[in-house]
């Protein structure tokens, strides 16, 4: 008798979110591997016809697609490596103890709170050819009418700027908990063995805030390498910025087909997926 | 030349509150002296502030005879032991213990030899590869030594170091650093709140009371000749009985009534007295050992019931209640006593004590005789 | 027996008092140049919505000006074809309900996976974690098929559903950590009394991690307020939400900066007030339990 009461009570508590993750998650996943194998369009009114791994074939030879993940990568390692180093530099200059470095700090988690897609849409006008402010700033300095968001590799830049700006102070927040969860006590037996600030900081600091540099580093990492709203929003995919989302989104719902666009979005899974395992297993493998 | 003097130093903290209050003390070299004193005495302010670990507010410390007030921790060869051992979480034991030679950049190979030898002399030899977290208090406790001894500072600093261990842990560790610091001859301080631990293990001992010294000597000296009322409370077990008393004069010469009984008072010790304390309300103090149980009713005689027994082996200690207050007195076990039996005390006055309003001694200090046990 | 003699004194060393001042003024420098950083697009947004169009378009930039407020207006009220008011309403049913749902279904799961053990239990944690790994833009492809096929599109429903399903991974996550802390006594004198372990969970539990679940429902509602993709590709005209309305601009020819800021402006508000009011309580929910 207390066992099916027990039963039934986890039923109750975990049946309903089991239920919707499964519909939602789950349910999809095999939807998209199944779209995968047909040419699907949204355009075409006739019924899907079914190509086996066709699509997965021309996926491999399209060289949009490789490119999109090279580009995908790139943002990734200069977004998530800039915010690392400033991060860690400012959370150590926000911990000095100065007075007004507490309310500095928290106003500089601003960026944190916008909406993605209000940052892209605030950089992209900062940038802009015509009439942006950064471009102003620049030209104004003397480096000349800067057309940031249209010439190849910049854009690619601004994106990371606008990335960057956003996130670094989350980075610099975690790093800044952190560095004030070490005990005051490991410094002072430091001092008292004789080992010089130098030697403090990359003998104590250092590797007791590994851990959660590695942590937000991962978080970081997989939130970036899916962002699309700034692409959306600054370049649409021009200029050598077209990231894997952007050509999974524009492949399905710009040109309307989701056959490819589901075989990419299949690759993205497994390529995400094995990534985070990965990750993740090297992370508590250190942690034991 | 002294290895360490304070000379009237003081810690005023950022929010007013003074811990330490014009101190003055000298420790010879290879010399072991313990801080002793109650909770919050400024014991420990006035060990970092030696460490380099807080700055002093006032007055100078100096070290062989040069001042180091500005000098950072790094620099004046102490190590020290602390409090909640301190160890390094983030590396294993070895690591920990090899840290002061690493931080001075000696070569691999020494560092080896030296930190298994120090770790052989501690018995923790197997539990190098462990880190703190895996390890029991005593067995940190053992690592913090071992990281303070491997590079053979010119002094130690002990921060309560049996704070948190276990009764039977307290004991054999005492000896253990009183055989070290005779092995190593190393200056040292520490810092402790148990009088007991204090005397089994230093030369001399420094008792603090609310920031300023009370008193500089050995436990012998400290237990005969306590400057004031808190020395005597604080040293001493089982501890010091306190009276009420009154200066008042008889037939015989000075005499302190405590009770209604009158105690005279040895003429050789009355010399420091005055008539102004002649009014006050004074303390008598006589330890336990010096109180003797008398069948004879004089006038000097206080009389009370037995109120506890506990036997302590070849003695035991007696609980009498007076009116005026409970004594207690050490008697040889073979004696029978029952509770509720009333018995008559006397006091040996040649090593009794009496304290003024303020607390201060007033009698001249007893000499031992030679060759007396306790 | 002394390794090293005593140096003399006065040499350097960094507690001297000349240095600190200096070295201070550095550090705070650095701060307020990357504090200035962060604020100065938000400076840009507020202006630019309070300018006229030639402002706005000016070469160099116009820094001082009249505030005029009519784009404000102009964006939130105007008829004919959506205001962005419509957009507001919307962003508010949807991100109200679906993290009422999200906080009270994953309070739930955190509670079953939290206090019992059963076969399975790590499996179906792992998978409920997961699922927060899932790139939105892989997903959305088969879900707006899905969607389709029910009839759901263009509704505020889906959307609820959508943004629950994905807060509800975020709240088991954190909330079994603050579960897991709470003393079992509790509960134990609960069942002890005779209470079942739904009503355990409604009336002893969830009081208990109260500041927790604040703090989980806050950044559900961010999030869902945020939230783009789903929004744009499930919704049309009658369910779309504030960040549909601003990607409308994208792309487009017609550039009414004054009005896209203005909504920018009032699209952000919320979150910061929302960031403002939980930071008292931001460090204490996240670290009591969080880190599992």
């Amino acid at each position: 008798m207390q066992r099916t009461a027990l039963r039934a009570t986890l039923a109750v508590l975990i049946g309903p979110s089991l239920l919707l993750l499964t519909a939602l998650n789950v349910a999809p996943f095999f939807l998209g591997v199944y779209m995968s194998l047909y040419y699907w369009s949204l355009a075409n009114l006739g019924p899907p016809r079914f190509l086996g791994l066709l699509n997965y074939e021309y996926l491999f030879a399209d060289y949009r697609f490789i490119d999109s993940i090279k580009v995908s990568l790139l943002f990734v390692v200069l977004s998530v490596a800039t915010e690392l180093v400033l991060g860690t530099t400012l959370a150590f200059v926000f911990s000095s103890r100065a007075r007004g470095m507490a309310s500095l700090r928290r106003i500089s988690l601003l960026p944190v709170m916008v909406m993605p897609l209000v940052a892209g849409l605030v950089w992209f006008y900062l940038f802009n050819p015509t009439y942006g402010t950064v471009t102003w700033l620049c030209y104004a300095v003397g480096l000349g009418r800067i057309p940031f968001l249209t010439k190849d590799w910049l854009a690619l830049l601004c994106l990371v700027i606008a990335d960057v700006w956003q996130w670094t102070p989350l980075v610099m927040v975690v790093v800044f908990a952190a560095l004030q969860s070490i005990p005051e006590y490991c410094y002072e037996a430091g001092k008292m063995d004789g080992l010089s600030q130098r030697q403090m900081l990359w003998r104590i600091t250092l590797p007791l805030i590994r851990p959660a540099i590695v942590v937000i580093m991962i978080l970081r990492a997989i939130d970036s390498f899916r962002n699309i709203e700034l692409v959306y929003m600054m370049t649409r995919g021009g200029s050598g910025t077209e990231t894997l989302p952007w050509y999974i989104y524009s492949t399905a719902f710009i040109d309307g087909n989701l056959g490819s666009a589901a075989a990419m979005a299949v690759v993205m899974v497994l390529f995400v997926t094995v990534l985070t395992q990965f990750l993740v297993g090297r992370l508590r493998y250190r942690q034991a | 030349m002294p290895a360490i003097e304070f000379l009237s130093v003081t810690k005023r903290y950022p929010d007013g509150t003074v811990a330490v209050s014009s101190l003055d003390l000298a420790i010879e070299p290879a010399e072991y002296v313990c801080l002793l004193g109650p909770s919050g005495c400024g014991k420990s302010s006035t060990l970092r502030m030696l460490a380099g670990l807080e700055e002093v507010s006032e007055g100078e410390l100096r070290l062989d005879g040069r001042a180091i007030n500005g000098l950072p921790a790094q620099r004046r060869d102490m190590a020290m032991v602390f409090e909640n051992y301190a160890l390094y979480p983030h590396l294993n034991v070895f690591d920990n213990i090899a840290m002061p030679l690493v931080a001075r950049g000696r070569a691999a190979s020494e560092i080896c030899t030296r930190v298994a030898r120090v770790a052989e002399a501690l018995q923790i030899s197997d539990l190098l590869k462990r880190y703190p977290a895996q390890l029991s208090g005593g067995q940190r406790q053992r690592v913090g030594v071992g990281r303070a001894i491997v590079r053979r500072p010119s002094t130690f600093l002990l921060d309560e170091p049996f704070g948190h261990l276990e009764a039977y842990l307290r004991l054999q560790l005492r000896a253990e650093f009183r055989r070290l610091h005779e092995r190593l001859g190393t200056t040292t301080l520490h810092i402790t709140h148990d009088h007991e631990e204090a005397a089994a293990v230093s030369d001399r001992i420094a008792v603090i009371e609310q920031g300023r010294l009370q008193q500089f000597g050995t436990f012998l000296e400290l237990l005969d000749n306590p400057v004031n009322r808190f020395v005597a409370e604080f040293i001493g077990s089982p501890p010091i009985n306190l009276l009420p008393a009154q200066l008042t004069g008889s037939e015989n010469g000075p005499c302190v009534k405590v009770g209604p009984a009158k105690v005279p008072l040895p003429m050789a010790r009355t010399a420091g007295l005055s008539q102004a304390v002649a009014s006050e309300q004074l303390t008598f103090g006589v330890r336990p050992e010096d109180v003797y149980f008398d069948t004879q009713d004089t006038s000097e005689t206080l009389f009370g019931d037995v109120v506890a027994i506990e036997p302590q082996g070849d003695f035991s200690l007696i609980t009498v209640d007076i009116t005026v207050g409970t004594i207690r007195a050490m008697m040889s076990s073979t004696t029978i006593l029952r509770r509720g039996q009333r018995v008559g005390l006397r006091f040996d006055v040649s090593r009794a004590h009496l304290f003024a309003a303020d607390g201060h001694s007033l009698l001249v200090p007893p000499v031992r005789p030679a060759g007396k046990a306790r | 027996m002394r390794e090293a003699t005593i140096p003399p004194p006065a040499s350097r060393h960094r507690s001297v008092g000349h240095w600190r001042p200096l070295r201070t003024g550095g550090l705070l420098a650095v701060a307020v140049a990357f504090v200035g950083w962060c604020v100065f697009p938000f400076y840009i947004m507020i202006t630019t919505a309070l300018k006229t169009d030639p402002q706005i378009f000016a070469w160099p930039p116009v820094w001082l000006f009249h505030p005029v407020l009519r784009n404000m207006q102009n964006a939130f009220f105007v008829v004919g074809g959506r205001s962005a008011l419509f957009f507001l309403m919307n962003s508010i049913i949807v991100t109200a309900v679906s993290t009422i749902l999200a906080v009270l279904l994953g309070s739930m799961t955190a509670y079953g996976l939290a206090r019992f053990h059963f076969p399975g239990d790590r499996n179906i944690a792992f998978f409920i974690l997961s699922t927060r790994f899932a790139p939105p833009v892989a997903f959305v492809i088969p879900t707006y098929v899905l969607v389709e096929r029910v009839g759901l599109l263009d509704t505020r429903l889906a959307l609820i559903i959508v943004y629950t399903a994905a807060n509800v991974s975020f709240v088991t996550w954190i909330l079994r950590g603050f579960f897991v802390d709470i003393p079992k006594e509790i509960e134990e004198a609960a069942l002890v009394d005779g209470y079942r372990h739904i009503e355990i969970f409604w009336r002893v539990a969830l009081p208990l991690i109260k500041p927790g679940v604040i703090t989980t429902g806050i950044l559900c509602a961010v999030f869902s307020w945020n939230e783009f993709l789903y929004a744009m590709i499930l919704t049309q005209s009658r369910a779309s939400t504030l960040p549909v309305y601003l990607s409308q601009f994208s792309g487009s020819t017609t550039l009414v900066w004054d009005q896209y800021m203005a909504v920018g402006v009032i699209a952000v508000l919320p979150v910061l007030l929302a960031a403002w009011w939980l930071e008292k309580h931001l460090v204490r929910g996240m670290t009591f339990g969080a880190v599992r």
